[in-house]
């Protein structure tokens, strides 16, 4: 997988006491974590003095034209950012970025609670190992099998009554396994199947966090999960789950939408 | 000595004889074809012919009719009892939600992987093409999928649409590159009829007919008459 995306060091480790003084660096809910927004560009600002510039949908090249105009934003945000008492070279930090590499370690402040409770790292590279050795389709089919073996699975272990208590039951595994932190919301489906449509959010997601913009959804071990896990309970096949949001597409959680569609 | 590649029968009658036995399993087979030349009748009869005959079980993967205006269409013109394998689970007819390759892959992982079907059909891919941002994201796409349909247990039929009449006035499509086989289906005007024919133009790994024949859709499904002209 590539980077979407450019990377500056500035070489330290910032505190975010400092950082949320920064007018229009604003601290991602529940994650230690500043962004900045200019139109499209995003700005990530993370405590181990990475700063990530991107604008979601757009690949490297594209990018690069928008830096053109607006990289001055990113030397006025370096300026800001030393003048809360840092010491480094802004002219040499920004002469330096460069498009980043695809990494899957989860930098500090994207797992405030779960922090490395699971081998995240771990997990990580497992997942996207598969995609040095393997076609990109067949690695990412492989993660979609081991997670709907686990939502099946699931089911055969809670044993909901009900498809509440079977998104329940995906809230506690994640919980337990402490691979995110899982919310959901439901709507009924009035057009289509007359069943219940369920919005998972997963914060803290162990696949995803901290991972840079590649413009597509990366965890399809939870898709898969959540799939199966409604198949295995509905017994049925026609069940979508589609991940909307996730750090992948240049958002700081992911989520999935869960309808059944009709035959 | 290398070990001859396992055919599957399409069970059409002379069509068998032109493929020398079968399609080869685990390839994918394009049939194209104008409006109304019996792509999705073809695409039918080989997974009614794999439930009925072979024991394989299907699943035919609808992305223009709902499933049950295709099975009551089917159900109509033909001695096929359908119904049947469809509720012994032999046959699985759906569609996917708004086209999306995510679904259609998960679905097709889960019947393969879990359900053991051995025969897929979607039909027509030309709907996936239209629904893909561009040509190159659609290679993309498609090339993984087979290269992972590939993979598993089952062979595939792919249907699409072609727009003229004859080979040699058609355009090749992206699609008709990539696959393992095409077979043209023919709906031609023959004085004051139409007649159907049927030629395979590509098949690979097999040494098959290069005659276009007549075929004509019968109760019985579609019936290839290789000792005719057309």
């Amino acid at each position: 997988m590539q980077a979407q995306a450019y990377v500056y060091h500035i070489g330290m480790h910032l505190d975010p006491k400092k950082l949320s003084k920064i007018s229009g660096l604003k601290k991602v809910d529940g994650l230690e974590l500043f962004e900045k927004s200019i139109g499209n560009l995003r700005i990530q600002v993370f405590l181990n003095g990475e700063i990530r510039a991107f604008v979601p949908g757009k690949t490297i090249n594209e990018l690069k034209e928008v830096l053109i105009v607006s990289g001055v934003k990113i030397v006025e945000l370096l300026e800001e950012i030393k003048k809360q008492g840092y010491k480094f070279d802004v002219e040499e930090v920004f002469k330096n970025g460069h498009q980043m590499d695809f990494t899957y370690e989860t930098p500090e402040g994207t797992r405030v609670k779960l922090k490395n409770e699971v081998a995240a790292d771990l997990l990580k590279e497992l997942i996207y190992s598969a995609h040095d050795i393997m076609p990109e389709f067949q690695a990412e089919r492989n993660s979609v099998q081991a997670g709907e073996n686990i939502g099946r699975r699931l089911v055969r272990i809670y044993k909901p009554k009900n498809t509440d208590e079977l998104a329940d039951a995906i809230v506690k595994y994640f919980k337990e396994q402490k691979i995110g932190i899982v919310t959901y919301k439901t709507k009924k489906d009035e057009k289509e199947s007359n069943m219940k449509m369920y919005t998972f959010r997963v914060d803290e997601c162990a696949v995803a966090s901290g991972i840079p913009l590649v413009n597509k959804p990366v965890c399809h071990i939870t898709r898969g999960l959540i799939r199966g896990a409604f198949c295995q309970f509905l017994e049925l096949e026609n069940v979508a789950v589609k991940e909307t949001k996730c750090w992948g597409l240049g958002d700081t959680y992911c989520e999935f939408l869960m309808k059944v569609f009709p035959k | 000595m290398k070990e001859k590649i396992p055919r599957v029968p399409t069970g059409i009658k002379g069509l068998d004889e032109m493929l020398g036995g079968g399609l080869l399993k685990k390839r994918h087979v394009l049939v194209t074809g104008g409006p109304g030349s019996g792509k999705t009748t073809f695409a039918m009869q080989f997974l009614y012919n794999g439930a009925e005959k072979f024991g394989d079980k299907g699943l035919f993967i609808s992305l223009e009719e709902k499933s049950e205006k295709l099975v009551e269409n089917l159900s109509q013109g033909f001695n096929w009892d359908l119904e049947k394998h469809l509720r012994e689970g032999n046959i699985v007819i759906t569609t996917v939600d708004k086209f999306d390759w995510d679904t259609l892959t998960d679905m097709l992982q889960s019947y393969v992987t879990r359900h053991k079907v051995r025969r897929v059909v979607i039909d027509p891919l030309t709907i996936l093409r239209l629904n893909t941002r561009d040509t190159f994201e659609f290679r993309r796409k498609l090339i993984g999928l087979l290269g992972f349909l590939e993979n598993l247990d089952c062979t595939v039929l792919l249907t699409s649409e072609s727009q003229s009449l004859t080979r040699e006035a058609s355009t090749y499509t992206l699609e008709e590159f990539v696959v393992d086989g095409v077979i043209v289906l023919y709906n031609i005007p023959v004085r004051n009829e139409r007649r159907r024919a049927l030629e395979i133009v590509k098949m690979r790994g097999v040494a098959h007919s290069n005659n276009i024949y007549p075929f004509k859709i019968t109760p019985k499904g579609i019936v290839v008459y290789q000792e005719e002209i057309i």
